[in-house]
Order: structure tokens, then sequence, then C-alpha cells
């Protein structure tokens, strides 16, 4: 027992649970084939967080738990959030590098590290 | 030593804890605040991503064309159906079914080995053609210059995911070994949710690690 | 279920011999097997610290090569952050007293906690290990490029506070479970002694924070063994990001630092001014609104490491506003002293000292926030000013005041009070000394880290190297008071001080369980009139 009664998901709700999980998967796989641009990356990012917000809601007991519980793995994706936007901040207003030299067909080439020059 | 006493069903309750109840709601409690750090951690490896391919998208273009999708479609399908029948094993266990659950937890435990198998297959393929991390980059008909980089992100976010499969294995292995002692009933059960908790997030992982990796467009 | 314990027994003499140190389940010896090793750690820091200040006292080499003074104040900072301020409060004090003071048996997992304690002492080992494989001069912040190229033992170095970091998670991990489930009956969140508010908050920040330091390192590792390029511009990465991921744990963890130390102020302003803490709510609050801010503001850090202006400015305007809840604190003290019945026992000196000294090193913080002047003090001697203030002038102190309030309670012996005062005297100015000409000498651009520095810098060194010696001897006299109060063994009343909180309606030296009964709480911690 959790802690928490005797609540237990049926059978028949994880079954189905499982079904739409696959076909999140499938649907994810299909749109991939078209070309939407950046929404891509969005547009799967999305459907992938209904399949966690899903694992999490049923296979993870989310349904049957406390709110504690859920607030702190919340919290988890927020900080999440905080990391990468601060970030995505900083490189995007950046606007001095250059991504077409290093984007350019090119053999590649191998870099190898060089010692520190030694200070004295 | 940390003291415990039997309480009247049966289990095995803790002198810092009033009841059985409590120490089961602490102990999940714990295991959640404990996939909190994993988020963080792999948090670093998603960021990282995000930066890289906004910077170089035309390396994650390439990059993501040496992987077949559907083995990593496969992957999905495999670690989807290791929740359910993780989740289904809990199922059991909390309707006294232990021997049922015992299948479920080792159909739980093959589907991980079949997910490191299919990424032992990805890896040896890869490794062959030169497509290796780092300074050991030696693939030389890329068509971008820096093609080492995406697989730099590739192998450090499906190695520190396959490591945590392993250990999930692991603790899957620990928990049936236990279930067979007889140490799990309808009443108390947290070890068994505490490691479906964590394998459940080698799911969720994955289920976002899927679709960056091999389907970019 | 209480049962009637030996009289004389506690969990001191519970069970004997180091065996059943090494595998103690017991938060009250956990604590002080992590307060034996965080004094040894701290001894180490302490005495590179010294070295560093003997090389600086006069323009020029004299004792030390430039390289290794790199080595000596990379160790310097490393061992004290990660082995010593980090988990100072909360793994020793911490330890010992947030289970009593919410009417705990223990924390919540026990075994876990044992095992943060060997992933310290492991990861400080394997981080030692690395000064006989070459030693490491990157500065406690790894920066790269210099970390990925240097033919020192980064790998090992890094992996030893990876280690570490474990330690540091398992403890906030423990203590927010305990803090949430194991409260006695009647203890609600209100009711809590603000040390406990303060170690919840420290503990949230350590479990979310310390992960990213867990990744960052091991893409440090994988940086320098494969040249994965995450953090290499020659492979296409970006250095800036590293320092993103980086100061992503450490800024959040100088709160680690410093949450703790101003929980152990309220509660030596309540005992010693026998008085309610005025604004309970307020210093409680404010102690996760710093755990949550310190989330926003890390490129404060940053400013001139090719981060953007925009970004800057919105990491400098957010900074600002991390000094108000920290302020909220001081003012609502000074309140609380505010007729109240003061008493200057050596625990209370600390706690002013602590008010006055981490007032300066909070004000110069929102100095350096200001993304303008920090553009001139970055990596001079006023940012080493400013953090010695605030962790030195203020964790430590605290963690000193907190030692002599509970030293009572843990051993159930006096010290000498004389002593103590001593130590106060000479540890007080010795860090003025030390640290005060250090903000001078960054105004006027004397670089960190640097094994040299120009003629006109001389005079303000040699006196900042003649406060070290003041603050060294101030803490042998500490030691002493402490070595001599086992010796003496002057038997400690239950609460000497006539503090309010759970812990002092225990016997001292506790027993192993704490509690003969668990007690039902009524009223707040700080009930005195």
């Amino acid at each position: 027992m959790a802690g928490n009664g005797n609540h237990t998901t049926s059978l028949n709700t994880y079954l189905k649970v499982y079904g739409a999980l696959l076909v999140l998967t499938v649907l994810t796989v299909w749109i991939a084939q078209f070309h939407f641009g950046a929404l891509n990356t969005v547009i799967a990012m999305f459907i992938a967080t209904i399949k966690v917000l899903v694992v999490m809601y049923w296979f993870m007991h989310l349904n049957h738990d406390t709110t504690l519980n859920k607030v702190v793995i919340g919290s988890a994706f927020f900080f999440v959030f905080v990391f990468f936007g601060f970030i995505a901040i900083d490189v995007f207003s950046r606007h001095n590098f250059s991504t077409t030299e290093l984007s350019k067909p090119q053999p590649v080439q191998q870099q190898t590290t060089e010692e520190a020059p030694k200070a004295e | 030593m940390s003291t415990a006493r039997i309480d009247e069903q049966g289990n095995k309750v803790y002198m810092q804890y009033t009841d059985a109840s409590q120490q089961d709601a602490t102990g999940k409690h714990g295991v959640w605040l404990f996939l909190v750090t994993e988020v963080m951690m792999f948090s670093g490896l998603f960021v990282a991503y995000a930066i890289f391919k906004s910077i170089y998208p035309e390396i994650f273009y390439e990059g993501h064309k040496f992987l077949d999708w559907r083995m990593g479609a496969l992957n999905t399908v495999v670690l989807l159906s290791s929740s359910l029948t993780m989740a289904l094993s809990i199922y059991y266990v909390q309707k006294g079914k232990n021997a049922v659950a015992m299948g479920h937890l080792a159909f739980t435990l093959l589907c991980g080995a079949a997910f490191m198998v299919i990424k032992y297959f990805e890896y040896t393929h890869k490794i062959h053609e030169g497509l290796t991390p780092g300074h050991f980059f030696t693939y030389a008909n890329g068509e971008t210059a820096n093609l080492a980089l995406y697989f730099g992100i590739y192998y450090c976010m499906t190695g520190l995911h396959g490591i945590h499969v392993l250990t999930g294995m692991a603790l899957i292995a620990w928990v049936m070994y236990r279930l067979k002692k007889g140490e799990f009933s309808p009443t108390q059960y947290t070890a068994v949710e505490g490691v479906g908790l964590f394998w459940h997030l080698v799911d969720l992982i994955w289920i976002y690690l899927f679709p960056l990796l091999y389907l970019v467009s | 279920m209480g049962h009637a314990h030996v009289e004389g027994s506690n969990y001191l003499n519970h069970e004997k011999g180091l065996w059943s140190w090494l595998t103690t389940l017991d938060h009250k010896r956990i604590g002080i097997l992590y307060f034996i090793s965080v004094m040894f750690f701290f001894l180490i820091g302490g005495l590179f610290a010294l070295l560093i200040r003997l090389e600086l006292m006069e323009p020029g080499q004299q004792y030390i090569s430039a390289d290794f003074y790199n080595q000596v104040m990379t160790l310097h900072g490393s061992i004290m952050v990660f082995m010593v301020i980090i988990p100072g409060i909360p793994a020793f004090l911490g330890n010992f007293f947030l289970p009593i003071m919410i009417g705990a048996k223990d924390v919540a997992f026990p075994k876990l906690n044992l095992l943060s304690w060997y992933c310290l002492i492991c990861g400080a080992g394997i981080a030692v290990s690395a000064l006989f494989a070459g030693g490491i001069d990157t500065g406690w912040t790894f920066y790269t490029p210099y970390s990925i190229k240097t033919s020192t033992a980064v790998i090992v170095f890094v992996l030893g506070a990876f280690v570490m970091g474990f330690s540091s998670i398992l403890t906030g991990l423990n203590f927010i479970a305990t803090t949430h489930k194991l409260r006695a009956p009647g203890m609600t969140m209100n009711r809590m002694p603000l040390f406990v508010w303060a170690l919840y908050s420290t503990a949230i920040i350590q479990v979310l924070a310390t992960p990213v330091l867990a990744i960052t390192l091991l893409l440090l590792v994988a940086e320098r063994a494969l040249g994965i390029g995450f953090f290499d511009a020659s492979l296409g990465g970006d250095p800036v990001l590293f320092q993103h991921f980086f100061w992503f744990y450490s800024h959040p963890a100088v709160y680690i630092m410093i949450l703790p130390a101003l929980g152990v102020i309220s509660e030596l302003i309540a005992a010693f001014s026998r008085k309610t803490i005025f604004g309970y709510t307020a210093i409680a609050y404010s102690s996760v609104a710093i755990a949550a801010v310190s989330f926003f503001v890390w490129g404060h850090h940053m400013f001139v490491s090719g981060q953007s202006e925009l970004a800057g400015a919105i990491f400098s305007g957010i900074t600002m506003l991390v000094g108000v809840p920290t302020a909220i604190k001081l003012f609502n003290w000074v309140a609380t002293m505010y007729k109240g019945s003061i008493r200057l026992d050596s625990p209370m000196l600390y706690a002013i000292g602590f008010m006055f000294l981490f007032t300066i090193g909070g004000v110069t913080g929102v100095m350096l926030a200001t993304m303008a002047i920090d553009v001139h003090l970055h990596d001079t001697y006023f940012v080493v000013a400013h953090f010695h203030y605030v962790m030195v002038g203020g964790t430590l102190m605290a963690i000193m005041g907190g030692i002599y309030y509970w030293f009572p309670k843990m051993f159930g012996y006096m010290y000498s009070e004389t002593l103590a005062r001593l130590s106060w005297v000479f540890i007080f100015m010795g860090f003025n000394i030390t640290f005060f000409p250090q903000f001078i000498l960054g105004t006027q651009g004397m670089p960190r880290r640097y094994h040299d520095y120009i003629p006109e810098y001389a005079w303000l060194n040699k006196v900042s190297t003649f406060g070290s010696w003041f603050i060294f001897a101030g803490f042998v006299i500490g030691l002493i008071s402490i070595i001599l109060a086992f010796r003496k063994k002057e038997k400690a009343p239950m609460n000497p001080w006539g503090a309010k909180t759970l812990e002092w309606t225990i016997q001292s030296p506790p027993i192993h369980d704490n509690f003969e009964k668990i007690p039902t709480v009524n009223g707040g911690p700080y009930e005195y009139r």
C-alpha cells in the first residue's frame, strides 16, 4: 500500500493507456515525414509531452497520489525551462557567431588539442 | 542500527515512522524527489541539444540520417511495453497475485535487455562506419564539417540513458528477488512501486530522445 | 514506542567502538562524523589559504612558483566550497538537529544519510588523489577552454567533485522528505523553528541544482577524454555554455552555503534576546523565496564572459530582487533584538558579528550585481573580498555561533566562555584586517588568481596577510576551547540558554531515540513572552 488507500487503476485502463501511447508514437513518426520547418520539433515535443503526462498520470500513479508529489515533479520541469530559457535568451541575442563556416561542405578535419603554454 | 518493529499486518516499520502508511508514503515521496534529480541531470543534455541544434541545424539534419528511425521506433515500442508490464506487475502485487506479477517483472526485464541489444546493434554499426565520438571520429564523407558534434550529443544522450536502462534492469532483478523471497504483500510493496517509478522515468527520457535524435527534419 | 532508558545512556555511549560509528544510522552520530570531517577539510583548506597569503605578502615570487600558486588557489577554493561550506551546516548541525527540532526520532532515510557521508569522504579521497596525479590549476570554477587543455589532473579531481555532489543531493532529499512527512503532532510548517525552514529551503536547492553540476562535470570529463566539442570553440562548441551550465548550479550553491547560516542566526538572535522572533512568517517565506529566486540570476557571474548584453541586463535586474528577502531577515533580527533581554554570550557575539559582516558582504554583492560596475570589478579582489565577507564573515561565523550554542546539547559539556570570546575577538578582528583591504585593492584594479602584483598593491597585501594570522590564531583558540571542554567534562544543564525550541527539552546529550515519547506541539518555537 502506497500510503494513500486502496486505489488501483483497472487493468482495462492500463491497456487503453498503452494503446494511446502506441497511437501517439505512430502519430509522431507519421508527422515527421512532413516538412513544417521549425514547427516539426515543436509538434514532436508537444506530442512527446502528452505521452509523458499520460505515463506520469496512469503508469506512475499520479492519479491516486498526493498533490505534493505532483508539485515536486512539476517543479523539476519548471526549472528545466528556466535553465533553457535564460541560456536561449543569451545565445539568441548574441548575433556574433557565424554558422556558415562550420556547416559548409568540407572534409572533416581532425582537431588535436595542444598543451597550454607554460605560464612564467 | 536503526530499529524496526513488526506491526499487526506483518509490515516492518522503522522507528522514526508512526505506522506503515506513513513509511510507505514517505518512501514514495523520496523516490519522486530522486526523479527530480534525474530530470535535472538529463536536462543539461537536452539543453545542450537544443542550443546546438539551433546554431547548427544542418549538422543535426545530416547526423540523423545515419540513424535508423525504425530501430528507434522499435525501441520506443519496447520501452512503452515495458512500462505497461511494469505497471501491471504492481497491479498484480496489489491483487496478491505474486506469480503473475513476477512474470510481468520478468517481461519488463526482458524488454530492457531487448532495448540494450538493439542499441548494441546501432552502436556497432556506427562505430564500424567511423561515426565515433570526439577525437575518434573518422567518418570522412560528411557533408557538414562538424558532424562529430552531432554524434557527441548522440552518444552522450543515448549513453547516459543506456546506463540508466542497465541500472533499472538491476533494480528490477533486485525486486524480483525480494518478491520471490515473499517480502511483498498487497499492503507492503513500496520497493516495487519505487523501482517502477524509476523505470518509467527511463521510458520518459526515451520518449523525448526518440523524436529529437531520430526524426529531425 | 518508548522504553525506559538506562540512566546516563545517550547516543554517544549507546554503542561503542569505531565500527559502530562507521555503520551508524543515527542522524546525530552522522552529524558528528560530518563535524569531524568538515573540521579536518577546513584545516587543509585553511592551510592553503595561509600559503596564498604568505606568497602574496610581498610582490614577486618568494616561496612558490606561479604554477604551484595556481594549484594552491584552486585547491583552497575547491576544498572550502565542496568539502567545508556546502556540507558544513546542513550535514553537521542540520543532521543533528533537524529531526529533533520537528519532534522526530530520525531522518526519513537513515541509510541514505550514512551513504551521503561516505559520498563526501570517498569524493574527497578521489579529489585529493588528484594532487598526486598532477594536481589541478583551473580555479574552482573549471572554466573551459583551459580546463580542457591543461595537463593537470582535471578528470580525477572533477570526478571527486561529482561524487561529493551526491552527498549534497542525498542530504537535501532526506531533509525535504523528513520535513514533509515526519513532523510531530501539532508541529505545523508554521510552527517549525526557522533553522528548519532554512534547511528545508537549502534542501530544495540541493535537489534541483546539484544534478546540473553533475552533468556539467561529466561533460567536462567527456570533453577532455573524448573531445566531444560542446565547450571547445575549436570544435564548434561554446565555452560560455560551460559557464551557463556551471553557474546554474553554482549560484544556487552559494545560497546552499548561506541559507542554513541565516537559519542559525535566527535561532541565536531569538534565544539571546529572549524574545519571540519578529516577523516569523516573513523570515520563513523569505528563505523559500531566496531559494527560488536564486535559480534566475546565475548570469551575474558572466557579465564579461561573452554573454549577450541583453542577458546580462536581465540577470542584473533579477539579482537586485534577491537582496530583498535577505534584507527582510536582517531587519527582522534587529527588530527582535529591540527591547529584548540581550545576553552577549559567545554564540550571540558570533550572531552580531554575522549581522555586521554579512551586511557588508551583501551590499557589496548588490554592487557587483550592477552590470556597469561589475565590468570594472569582475575578477578583481573586490569580488574576492565580497564572497569572503559572505562566506567567512557570514557562514563561518554562523557555524561557530551554532557550534557554541549547541555544543552543550550535543556533548553535555560546557566550554570556557572566556576562550570562546577570545577566539571571537581574534577571528572578527583578523577577518576584517584580512579582507577589508581587499575591497580597496579590487577597486584599485588588483586582479584575482594571480600569483604576483605590481608594487602599488604591496602595503595593503601585507596588511591582509597579517590579518590572516589573526584568523588562524582565533581558530586555534577556538579548537583549544573545544578540546578543553571535552577534557574538563563540566556538565551542561539541559537548557543552559533558556531557549524554547524542542532540542532544549531533551537531555544533554540526547538519548539514542531523541525523545522518550514523541511530543505533541501546542505553540510556536519562540514563545518567550
